[in-house]
């Protein structure tokens, strides 16, 4: 069968600068929008992921707080909560308070924890907390703090004979905790449980807030479910999302509904390729058809012209992915592109694309570009061989 | 015979453009079918080049019927024996004339070499030699019109169909160009058939139809 290997035709067909710079153009232009449709389905899983991660690290799989505020670590308690569902289980003392750095104050959430059932559950490294505190990643930024300095709570007590007034306590900075979420970065400081119930005068054991490890995730509407119904009068339980429980949703909701909007990037993607098919059919139309009529049988040039387009949606595939790299380093290391963390929650966010979003975006692309390339060697097969030659060299 | 044509009919947009054309050459002989513009003379060389299909009737060569061959049958029964000189020269552009005559060699995966010698041997008896390295865009009408002819006998083809060659040319050109075909059709032991609205060229060939109105008339 006479044909004509398929590199031969692209020598002949791109011979021209002007056919490699649209052909470069095209690429860039392809995958860019393929990048664009990545990066945004990439931050909004990202966002999604990181913020339930994050969440994860600072209650738990579950957590739960009593009706009345406080409560007491005893036994009783502990057993109901130990069922087939919990791996482990850690009990906060949470306290308002300000935190004081040389003139400048913040508003904080001192957390007093038991260093290994809080270290098991959250995920963090709180190794460093000794007799000092642990200050979140955004706190330290903003007020340069470092490890060793010095910083003073400024605590409200409930007892009568110290009401308006405040218990200062200066406290040294064991370590920097880094959770992920904007707000706790800047707002949560550890302690350790007991020097906080001393700090405080409280009674040893009283907690206002618990954390769960749950055995299996895929248990954790079910476990919700039992501890409500053994516990429920006393305490409630929640995922550890539930605080952004509507923000996650409404994250859902976007990404439909921004999935829509980006497929007019593609269509315009998509244009760009019939912009350039066209063009390559029309300028190279006489070599078309003077190879056909000396011999080139169509199978070859289909093999080529599909050739080419595959080649051109991976190229532009391998680029959207240095693209995508590109931006996802961009939005974590300059500064002035960084996703701003008050409004975004986390504090850094950086893409998450799993092997789903890949094929969604590379696979509807590639059906695009096998449709046109098809469509466009029908239209030149039905062109008489003759009238093409007569037409194009006339 | 080396070709028969039994019957053939076409049409365009419901116009009878062939109406029953048959005749036969025998190898190595040339023809000149000869008639006026819209006879359909181009057509049936078309035919008879595997370029178009003919709606009725048979075209056999060499005992082979290829009115029912399917498009890739006939990209490579054009490859392997027919040569195509058109009146206007068709050489791409982008390419130098050496690599324009290699076209149907690569095409039909020909030994290069061989075929580029054969060339070359053409080129300095066309004495356009000098004209392989340059693009067609560099060279006379008359360079590119000989450049047009050994891509066409750079396969030695069985078949030289010639569409109007002379078309362009004044009358001493013309009984040159003339001569140069026939003589290399014999040279390659090809059998030479020539499309022509000009009676003076047809009298130099073996044998002559007339056609009319898509019907032979002599």
């Amino acid at each position: 069968m006479a044909r004509l290997p398929v590199l031969s035709l692209f020598k002949i067909i791109f011979e021209s600068r002007t056919s490699y710079k649209f052909l470069v153009g095209t690429i860039g232009s392809f995958a860019f929008s393929m990048a664009v449709i990545l990066c945004t389905i990439g931050l909004m899983d990202g966002f999604e992921f990181t913020l339930k991660k994050a969440l994860s690290q600072s209650n738990g799989d579950i957590k739960f707080i009593a009706r009345d505020g406080f409560f007491l670590e005893e036994d009783s308690l502990k057993n109901k909560l130990n069922t087939e569902f919990s791996q482990s289980i850690a009990f906060l003392l949470q306290i308002e308070a300000f935190a004081l750095t040389g003139e400048e104050g913040k508003g904080v959430l001192v957390k007093g924890i038991s260093k290994d059932s809080f270290a098991e559950i959250s995920g963090l490294d709180i190794s460093s907390l000794d007799q000092g505190v642990l200050i979140g990643k955004q706190f330290a930024e903003t007020y340069q703090v470092k490890v060793g300095d010095n910083i003073v709570l400024a605590l409200s007590s409930s007892k009568a004979k110290n009401l308006g007034s405040a218990i200062l306590k200066e406290m040294r900075v064991d370590g920097i905790v880094h959770h992920g979420i904007y707000e706790k970065d800047f707002r949560f400081i550890y302690i350790d449980k007991k020097q906080l119930e001393t700090m405080m005068t409280y009674r040893e054991g009283v907690s206002n807030f618990g954390m769960m490890k749950i055995k299996s995730f895929e248990n954790l509407n079910f476990a919700i479910l039992h501890y409500k119904e053994i516990l429920g009068d006393d305490f409630s339980f929640s995922p550890f999302w539930s605080e952004f429980e509507v923000l996650i949703e409404a994250v859902e909701y976007e990404k439909v509904s921004i999935s829509v909007v980006l497929q007019l990037i593609v269509i315009v993607s998509i244009l760009n390729v019939i912009a350039f098919l066209i063009y390559i059919s029309e300028t190279k139309a006489q070599a078309f058809f003077m190879l056909r009529t000396l011999g080139l049988n169509f199978a070859s040039l289909q093999r080529f012209w599909i050739s080419t387009l595959v080649g051109i949606w991976g190229l532009a595939c391998l680029f959207s992915l240095v693209l995508v790299f590109v931006f996802d380093q961009v939005i974590l290391k300059l500064p002035f592109l960084k996703i701003p963390g008050d409004i975004y929650v986390l504090s850094d966010l950086s893409l998450l694309l799993g092997k789903m979003d890949y094929i969604y975006v590379f696979g509807v692309s590639l059906i695009w570009i096998i449709l046109i390339g098809f469509v466009s060697l029908h239209r030149m097969k039905r062109k008489p061989l003759i009238s093409g030659l007569r037409q194009e060299f006339s | 015979m080396f070709l028969e044509v039994i019957d053939v009919k076409k049409n365009y947009a419901k116009t009878d453009v062939l109406k029953g054309i048959s005749f036969s050459v025998d190898k190595g002989q040339n023809l000149a079918i000869v008639g006026t513009s819209g006879s359909g003379k181009s057509t049936l060389l078309y035919i008879l080049g595997a370029l178009e299909h003919a709606e009725h009737g048979k075209v056999v060569l060499e005992g082979v019927d290829i009115s029912n061959f399917s498009d890739d049958e006939l990209a490579l029964f054009r490859n392997q024996f027919i040569g195509f000189v058109f009146q206007f020269h068709f050489l791409l552009p982008s390419m130098n004339c050496l690599d324009n005559t290699l076209l149907p060699a690569k095409i039909g995966k020909h030994n290069i070499k061989e075929v580029k010698a054969r060339i070359i041997k053409y080129a300095k008896i066309l004495d356009v030699e000098h004209c392989l390295k340059k693009y067609p865009f560099e060279i006379s009408g008359g360079e590119q019109q000989r450049i047009n002819i050994i891509r066409a006998i750079s396969l030695n083809p069985k078949l030289l169909l010639c569409d109007e060659p002379t078309g362009n040319l004044d009358s001493v050109n013309t009984q040159k160009v003339i001569k140069l075909l026939q003589d290399l059709a014999r040279e390659i032991n090809s059998t030479l058939i020539v499309v022509t609205h000009d009676g003076n060229v047809s009298d130099a060939f073996d044998q002559k139809i007339t056609i009319e109105d898509g019907q032979i008339i002599s």
